[in-house]
């Protein structure tokens, strides 16, 4: 009791915590939402590829500075990582459309070229003097973003779920029968570059939270857990929203009571935990269901 | 070669009208060549051949999805791309390349052949709704509709994708192995409903199989299949020599899938 007492009226406090709650909620819907298509689509690799075109960015923008002061700017910078993350997606896309390369092989390459890019320019930009670390895009800082990061949290967050909810039978059928979707009348490139947009988009801001390590797993988690409780596709969106939610406030909070544990890290182990815990149940209730239906005839 | 001459005589009403067709892949393979081919209204017409023969690479081109072809294709009077583009023309795939872990039920894989008829940003109008109503119920889907597809037979993921294939109203229905994910009790069934939907839509129906002995009983029009069409007529006119010929056809002399059907081959 004192212990909850503290948590929130440390969390009442301090409005880092309340900044870290609104867009980490913001992006977990974002995320969930484009979970499900992608767990189901089976490119679970795909924010792992994109976020990690990020040390790309990272690079050019450090170097940019260089020569052009301008990009100290935070927004400036962002808005090159933000240039590499979504060409890098659309790249992916191209490669393993024409269907010379899978897409799995087109994701591996893509990631290892962009963080050999994002090294070789950080070596340059060491040439010239201080270049500072990699850190931040690695972990995220979800207790250090300003008001106009929450906010560009929530815009997204709301863009990816009207353009989700506008194209949602298109998007269904494109994940569910791909070939089929064409013949019946769907622009299935459009559809699938456009996933791609909106997952290199999210991917873009959710870095900032969680960083490149860890923000794949908001892509992956939500979609999969819900897929262990539902065979109808609404429910499985509510549930993936809904985990996703739950875990970046438990794990937000956790981080408050424990004073010394990273958010980011607590975050992604809450919903490993939420997955772990849903395939058991699931496995234990077949495991039931078998035996009654033994037992039963 | 025995290859017979097909009469001309359906060419004005036909359904599929096929004249010269040839394929090449990229790589320069030859895949359909001089492939003639004249389907009537309303006719269930079956074409058989081994593995690699071509099946899938005509299918796709019926359907638009594949272009750079030489000669006539003609559905309806229309080009495959805009026969697919009005709906002229529908696929009932093989159900095993649906994604069957998708959590969707059979009513709304059923619906989402209205999708392309819909267009982007809108909604599926009530006629539509309801005519694919009738479809569920020719169907025998009615009751199970609120069912994930990942709790459906074989036979029943089958009637579905025909449902869906229906659902925009088209003239002809394309099938790949319409059997092959039916076990034997099912398939006298599945056969019935494809002929009352023929009855009831007026629809042709072009089935494609590698399984002679399963589609022969049921089509009305039997073309085999091998590169080149070796046969296209009644299934009673089917001779043995035309059947050994198509089925061991050998592509590049690579031999093929089926050494079963060798004669003087395999212990026998």
């Amino acid at each position: 009791m004192m212990l909850g007492t503290s948590i929130w009226s440390r969390f009442i406090e301090f409005p880092f915590y309340q900044n870290a709650l609104i867009a980490g909620l913001a992006m977990a819907v974002a995320c969930a939402v484009l979970s499900v298509f992608v767990v189901y689509k089976r490119m679970a690799f795909i924010g792992q590829g994109i976020s990690h075109a990020a040390f790309g960015g990272v690079g050019a923008a450090l170097l940019l500075q260089v020569y052009l002061p301008a990009f100290e700017a935070p927004a400036l910078r962002d808005a090159v990582i933000g240039a590499f993350c979504i060409g890098t997606a659309l790249l992916i896309g191209r490669f393993s459309r024409g269907r010379r390369v899978t897409e799995d092989s087109a994701i591996g390459i893509c990631l290892v070229a962009a963080m050999a890019l994002g090294m070789l320019l950080l070596d340059l930009r060491k040439g010239m003097g201080y270049a500072p670390p990699f850190h931040g895009i690695l972990f995220g800082s979800i207790l250090h973003i300003a008001r106009g990061a929450v906010w560009a949290a929530c815009v997204e967050a709301a863009l990816v779920v009207v353009l989700v909810f506008a194209f949602f039978k298109e998007l269904v059928f494109f994940t569910c029968d791909e070939e089929a979707a064409e013949v019946f009348g769907v622009r299935t490139g459009l559809i699938y570059y456009g996933l791609l947009a909106c997952v290199a988009l999210t991917i873009v801001v959710a870095m900032r939270l969680l960083g490149v390590i860890l923000c794949s797993a908001l892509l992956i988690l939500p979609g999969a857990t819900a897929s262990l409780w539902s065979h109808h596709i609404r429910r499985v969106m509510v549930i993936a929203v809904a985990s996703a939610a739950a875990s970046v406030a438990a794990g937000l909070f956790l981080a408050i009571a424990t004073r010394t544990l990273s958010t980011g890290p607590l975050i992604v182990l809450v919903m490993a935990a939420l997955f772990a815990a849903s395939w058991a149940v699931n496995a234990l209730l077949d495991r039931i269901r078998t035996r009654a239906g033994e037992g039963g005839g | 070669m025995p290859h017979r001459k097909i009469s001309h005589d359906h060419v004005q009403e036909g359904a599929i009208c096929i004249n010269g067709l040839s394929f090449r892949y990229p790589d320069g393979t030859l895949a359909l060549e001089d492939i003639n081919l004249h389907v009537r209204r309303g006719v269930t017409l079956a074409i058989v051949g081994p593995n690699g023969a071509g099946k899938t690479t005509l299918l796709k081109i019926l359907l638009g999805l594949l272009g750079g072809y030489q000669g006539q294709v003609r559905i309806e009077g229309l080009s495959p791309e805009a026969a697919r583009h009005h709906g002229v023309a529908t696929w009932v795939p093989q159900s095993s390349q649906l994604n069957a872990s998708f959590p969707i039920t059979v009513g709304q894989l059923a619906r989402l052949g209205l999708v392309g008829k819909a267009g982007m940003l809108r909604g599926f109008t009530r006629a539509d709704l309801a005519y694919l109503d009738r479809v569920l119920e020719m169907m025998e889907l009615v009751g199970i509709v609120d069912r994930p597809i990942a709790h459906l037979s074989g036979g029943q993921l089958q009637r579905t994708l025909v449902a869906r294939a229906l659902a925009p109203r088209p003239k002809v229905l394309l099938l790949d192995e319409p059997f092959s994910a039916i076990d034997i009790a099912g398939q006298e069934r599945f056969h019935d409903l494809l002929e009352s939907v023929k009855a009831e839509f007026g629809v042709t129906l072009l089935m494609v199989s590698h399984d002679l002995r399963t589609i022969l009983d049921k089509s009305q029009r039997i073309a085999c299949l091998a590169r080149t069409l070796h046969f296209h007529d009644l299934p009673e006119q089917l001779t043995p020599e035309v059947l050994s010929h198509v089925f061991h056809y050998d592509l590049d002399g690579l031999p093929l899938a089926e050494h079963e059907h060798r004669p003087g081959e395999g212990g026998r």
